[in-house]
């Protein structure tokens, strides 16, 4: 009786507490999360202060970090949020840009944000109506948290007609033009009066500046797979949005073909590479500098570059921090021949993960999203760069509206002019579906212009014909790929041949099958055993390898089953999945950057014969034939093989440094021969790529031979002296034959890993330099976690499955033909 | 064809260091041409070392080694005229059998008619005709050693050189290829040089024999000889299964009696009579050792002149013959081999009496057989 007593006591004891406030939730983010290296930046410290303030209103609620420690090359490197949410481990609040918020909300990445946000009515007006949530955003706090330029990009207009947000900005940058006023005023140009306007202006004082014998150069451009980015405001500013959406469809379309992108694209060529004369006559080709350009802009040798201002921190960019602001002249991008002036809106914000299921997280992360772009948060901001001595950098308005005027004073003006006429004057980035990678595509025709010299061009007409011809190209690609966009008579020719190639690929599938089934069907002496007798022979073994069977059934067979359906699918991650027949196949069929990835792997596998598969050999049979030192050498060639293949591929990619101080180059400077660009340069891209696994490779792939030479008895070799064989002989005639089962056996090996190979070349060159290191894995990766065309990709994974098979058939009769046999008691 | 000649041929691995070894000792040997020389004697005894310097596999330390006339010391294996036979075989297994046959006389350069044509008479003298398509895999270990066999006669070497060839064949195929290789050298005529410690291969199949000790030669004689008269005790030893009955003890030039060694006078005696007695008489004062084969002692009655009184200590009964192992009283072990099937029993006393006409006498220091000049 007593003890009953007791337990109801602690149990409504129990109650009251848990009951007291509400429930803990820990959320994981993306961004404000706290980390131990917070305190090492202003950004970061005031990162730190906007949690600890969120933490202050909210004890309930924890916001925690999430690894995303994985960084990868080029357009990759948004790849592995995706994958965290094709895995179902993202965080709940995860970070959202301009370009990226087509896809994410396409996907269904993103949680409509419909219960929390009321876009129609005013605070008063819900009072009066009697409807007020203080957890509900109206329209004044809305629309002072969303500049108008964006409004389209952080929602979309649903079917039902109805206006539905999926993230909130917090923070804003624009891009301006940065110069150095020092190298101004040696190269004779006065800071304060004579930055550049307009696009003339902007080349002629880039051409004083420009000058590389003093190491001294004009402006920062991009030749590369950045160089749309670079380029972006020149095309705004001509009034050309890349990519728009129809009003009357709805559907997305690139643009960036339009006579307004050819111009800009023109005077971006001219920048980068455009003939001139300088005042001594002599012949100059384009007034910018692209390689290590940030590391020389930082030394103060280069005059312009185009940077980001923060909303609130002006100098947020460490670009412009890192140097004395008296010397950096931050001004509008210069006016266009049609006389705009117009620069990217770039939007960092955060949205709730569509993966977050529980009410309670769900209303957390809307608070936390909420608040960390609040004005709340922004005074904290404030505050926190204030009181770390960054007063006169911040945006004048923050200042009065946060009540620190003392501090505008102290700000320069035309810091302040320039952001407040940029922010106004500003597009964002393109933000349509697919447009997380517009950079590398809309970088294509600039690339290819740059390969063909087109800058050199004088006829402004030609150039522009060519770079019509080229633009048109790329939107047509980019239409066709990205945005789905093919005439209906196209799409069907596609599709009829698609189904063709299936049928036959599925035909040669099933005789692999049936040869394999072949090789391998169980037989005693050439008879076949009935099944009884072969239960009775054989149970126990099959018994023993039922784990091993369903393991390899549910981690591999199941997938490709499951493959096998999302190849005929557009397939989505969250939300449902639409059957499209044979579209997938028509789409890689008929896509360009497939068949140039397919020869790409040939001329890989082709690399790693020659490089990966040889050397061992050549190594063992040399090892094997020297008398002394031997177990020296194999230690030397073994060690590499201890660094693990990422640590290898990231050492490699240092090595590969195209400057004159990387370290390969530096060995090249010895015997005289110049600096190579290694990974930059399309002819020397893939060799680059392999050395490093030829390098780790030799190692055990020479121990493998080194132990089957062993086994090749010395009668045999000293049969042969007899017979009369010499060295080369020998090696011809004995030693090879004697291992080739096991040559063949890598050989083959080295062909399947070298064709599905992926995670080295993403690692080292991401594909480039214009797609010449664009392997066939690379390819399929990049439609899965970068264009999220996970049926296309799987569509091109049983292609590649499709050429493998004759090696398959290979290996498998090889494997048929092997005795294996029990121990001998 | 040609002879062969080692002079003061020898061996030394890891000369100059603490380890050094002398394999083979200044070796004099001469191979007459078309001879078949069996080099034989115990492991270790250098006959390999010995054969694997002729063929070029082994560098030569010192001494000279000629083939004919030439002296072939530095020339490389391809080049002395020569072909082996390994103990296992060594055939390519990557090769058919007509390929490992050809695969020499390809390097050569020889015309492909021609190796066709000695491939096949090869594999007809030794009846692979069947299975020159064959891998040696496919193959049982008497076709394999055949398919060695010819991968040295399409050759048409000046010397063959066998290293132990049948050993690892079974029992029966060793007799079989025996007799193969000994018609095989009637038939090409060649110069042969065949190693094994098998006596009974060298006493059957070698023109001469050379017995090998320690690196060094012990004799080189006729197989008879080597049996009737070994040149010391190790060669008495070594040839002839069991082997020779060594009895110590000391020469009576008084009484014309050989007195075995032993702790008391009882131990036993034999009286010497004519070539025995004459070389006990040239060395006398001498310790001896006295050493009859199995087959060189009858059984005798007890009183008998000469008996020597043993105890049985083992029988075995072979059919045509019995080997008893007996002991004398003095302690020394003996075989004894009597005709016909003896049903002896452990314990029993057995009294034998050597056959002196037939028996040895050996020096106790140098281990040489003694005898006089008759």
């Amino acid at each position: 009786m007593n003890i009953r007593f007791l337990f109801t006591i602690f149990s409504l004891y129990g109650g009251l507490l848990h009951g007291e406030g509400p429930k803990e939730v820990h959320i994981r983010t993306t961004d404000f999360a706290p980390s131990p290296d917070a305190i090492f930046s202003i950004a970061g410290k005031a990162e730190l202060a906007v949690y600890r303030a969120f933490r202050e209103k909210f004890p309930h609620i924890y916001p925690e970090g999430n690894s995303l420690s994985l960084s990868l090359e080029g357009a990759a490197g948004e790849a592995p949020l995706l994958m965290s949410i094709a895995g179902k481990t993202a965080p709940n609040a995860i970070h959202v840009n301009t370009r990226q918020s087509g896809s994410y909300i396409g996907r269904n990445f993103l949680l409509p944000l419909d219960d929390f946000i009321n876009a129609d009515m005013t605070v008063a007006e819900a009072v009066e109506l009697g409807i007020y949530d203080s957890s509900i955003m109206y329209r004044e706090e809305l629309e002072a948290r969303v500049r108008p330029q964006v409004w389209d990009a952080v929602s979309r207009v649903g079917e039902d007609g109805k206006r539905h947000f999926y993230y909130l900005p917090f923070n804003y940058f624009v891009r301006v033009l940065a110069y150095n006023k020092t190298v101004f005023q040696e190269s004779g140009i006065n800071p304060v009066t004579e930055y550049p306007k307009s696009w003339s202006e902007l080349l002629s004082i880039a051409k004083k500046i420009q000058s590389p014998k003093q190491d001294r150069y004009g402006m920062i451009l991009s030749e590369t797979g950045g160089a749309s980015w670079t380029a972006l405001p020149f095309f705004f500013s001509m009034d050309s949005k890349i990519v728009e959406r129809e009003e009357k469809t709805g559907s997305w379309i690139a643009k960036f073909n339009d006579p307004g992108a050819i111009e800009a694209a023109d005077y971006y060529l001219k920048l980068v590479g455009g003939p001139w004369k300088d005042s001594s006559g002599e012949q100059r080709y384009g007034v910018g500098r692209s390689r290590e350009a940030w590391h020389l802009w930082d030394k103060g040798r280069v005059g312009m570059a185009l940077l980001y201002m923060n909303d609130v921190l002006m100098n947020m960019d460490e670009h412009i921090s890192a140097m004395n602001p008296e010397e950096v002249g931050l001004v509008p991008v210069p006016k266009s021949p049609i006389g705009k002036s117009i620069t990217e809106l770039h939007v960092r914000g955060l949205g709730i993960c569509a993966t977050t299921e529980d009410p309670d997280l769900i209303r957390a992360t809307w608070a936390f999203i909420r608040f960390v772009g609040s004005p709340e948060a922004q005074r904290v901001i404030v505050k926190t760069y204030i009181e770390n001595g960054y007063g006169s950098f911040i945006d004048p308005e923050k200042l009065k509206l946060f009540g620190y005027e003392e501090y505008v004073k102290t700000v320069p003006s035309q810091w302040a002019e320039t952001l407040k006429y940029s922010m106004r004057n500003s597009y964002p980035e393109p933000y349509g579906e697919n447009c997380q990678v517009y950079i590398e595509r809309a970088s294509k025709p600039l690339q290819s212009a740059f390969a063909e010299d087109l800058p050199r061009m004088p006829e402004k007409a030609d150039r522009i014909a060519r770079l019509q011809e080229l633009y048109d190209v790329a939107v047509s690609d980019i239409n066709e790929k990205m945005l789905g966009r093919i005439p209906e008579d196209v799409i069907s020719f596609r599709r009829k041949v698609s189904v063709v190639v299936m049928l036959f690929m599925l035909l040669s599938f099933l005789l692999l099958f049936v040869y394999v089934w072949r090789l391998f069907s169980g037989t005693t002496n050439g008879r076949k055993l009935g099944f009884k007798v072969w239960l009775k022979k054989y149970w126990l073994a099959y018994l023993l390898l039922m784990p091993s069977l369903i393991a390899i059934f549910l981690f591999n067979y199941y997938p490709l089953i499951r493959g096998a359906v999302m190849a005929f699918q557009d397939y989505n991650v969250i939300g449902g999945s639409t059957f499209v027949g044979v579209d997938n196949f028509a789409a890689v069929l008929f896509d360009g950057v497939f068949w140039i990835s397919l020869f790409r792997t040939g001329e890989y596998v082709f690399w790693c014969l020659l490089l990966v598969f040889i050397p061992p050999i050549l190594l063992a049979v040399l090892l094997s034939e020297i008398p002394r030192g031997s177990v020296i050498f194999r230690i030397l060639y073994y060690l590499p093989a201890l660094v693990s293949g990422l640590i290898v591929m990231l050492m490699w990619k240092m090595f590969f440094d195209p400057s004159e101080t990387g370290a390969l180059n530096q060995v090249l400077s010895i015997i005289n021969i110049g600096p190579h660009k290694w990974l930059q340069d399309k002819s020397q891209a893939m060799v680059s790529i392999i050395l490093p696994l030829a390098w780790a490779g030799v190692g055990p792939g020479c121990l493998i031979y080194l132990a089957a030479l062993k086994t090749v008895p010395d009668e045999s070799y000293e049969a042969s002296a007899i017979d009369g064989a010499g060295f080369l002989d020998r090696i011809w005639h004995i030693t090879l034959p004697s291992i080739r089962p096991l040559i063949m056996i890598q050989l083959i090996f080295v062909l399947i890993g070298a064709f599905q190979s992926a995670d080295n070349v993403l690692v080292m060159t991401g594909g480039g330099p214009d797609y010449a290191t664009h392997v066939i894995g690379l390819e399929i990766f990049y439609n899965a976690y970068v264009y999220l065309r996970f049926g296309v990709a799987i569509a091109i994974a049983w292609i590649l499955g499709f050429f493998l098979i004759g090696l398959t058939m290979f290996q498998m009769k090889r494997i048929s033909r092997m005795n294996f046999t029990t121990a001998k008691t | 064809m040609s002879g062969l000649t080692l002079r003061k041929l020898s061996k030394i691995y890891s000369p100059g260091s603490k380890d050094a070894f002398h394999a083979v000792k200044e070796i004099d040997l001469v191979v007459k041409d078309k001879e078949f020389m069996v080099l034989v004697g115990p492991s270790g005894c250098g006959k390999s070392t010995t054969l694997r310097m002729i063929a070029g596999l082994e560098e030569i330390t010192g001494g000279d080694l000629l083939i004919g006339e030439r002296r072939m010391n530095e020339q490389l294996p391809k080049d002395r005229g020569i072909a082996m036979v390994f103990q296992n075989y060594a055939l390519y297994p990557h090769m058919t059998v007509s390929e490992n046959m050809a695969f020499g006389l390809k390097l050569r350069k020889t015309a492909k008619a021609e190796i066709r044509a000695r491939v096949n008479e090869a594999a007809d003298i030794l009846g692979l005709s069947e299975l020159l398509n064959r891998k040696p895999k496919a193959l049982s270990g008497g076709q394999r050693q055949r398919v060695a066999l010819g991968r040295a006669i399409v050759r048409k070497p000046e010397v063959f050189l066998f290293d132990e060839p049948l050993s690892n064949l079974d029992a029966k195929m060793r007799v079989q290829m025996r007799t193969e290789i000994s018609k095989l050298h009637a038939r090409l005529d060649a110069t042969m040089i065949y190693v094994t410690h098998d006596q009974t291969e060298a006493m059957t199949m070698g023109d001469r024999i050379c017995v090998m000790k320690d690196g060094e030669i012990m004799q080189v004689d006729k197989p008879v000889n080597i049996y009737q008269r070994p040149a010391n005790l190790f060669t008495a030893s070594f040839i002839g299964l069991p082997q020779m009955n060594f009895i110590r003890g000391r020469f009576s030039q008084s009484e014309g009696i050989f007195h075995f060694s032993g702790e008391t006078e009882q131990t036993g005696h034999i009286t010497l009579t004519d070539r025995l007695l004459a070389t006990a008489q040239a060395n006398s004062g001498k310790e001896f050792i006295l050493g009859v084969r199995p087959e060189h002692f009858i059984a005798c009655a007890d009183d008998e002149e000469g008996a020597i009184r043993t105890q049985i200590e083992l029988g075995e009964p072979l059919g045509a013959e019995s080997f008893i192992h007996v002991r004398t009283i003095a302690g020394d072990k003996l075989i004894v081999r009597l005709p016909g099937i003896i049903q002896s029993v452990v314990g029993q006393n057995l009294c034998v009496k050597p056959i002196l006409e037939e028996a040895h006498l050996f020096d106790v220091e140098d281990e040489n057989r003694l005898c006089v000049s008759s």
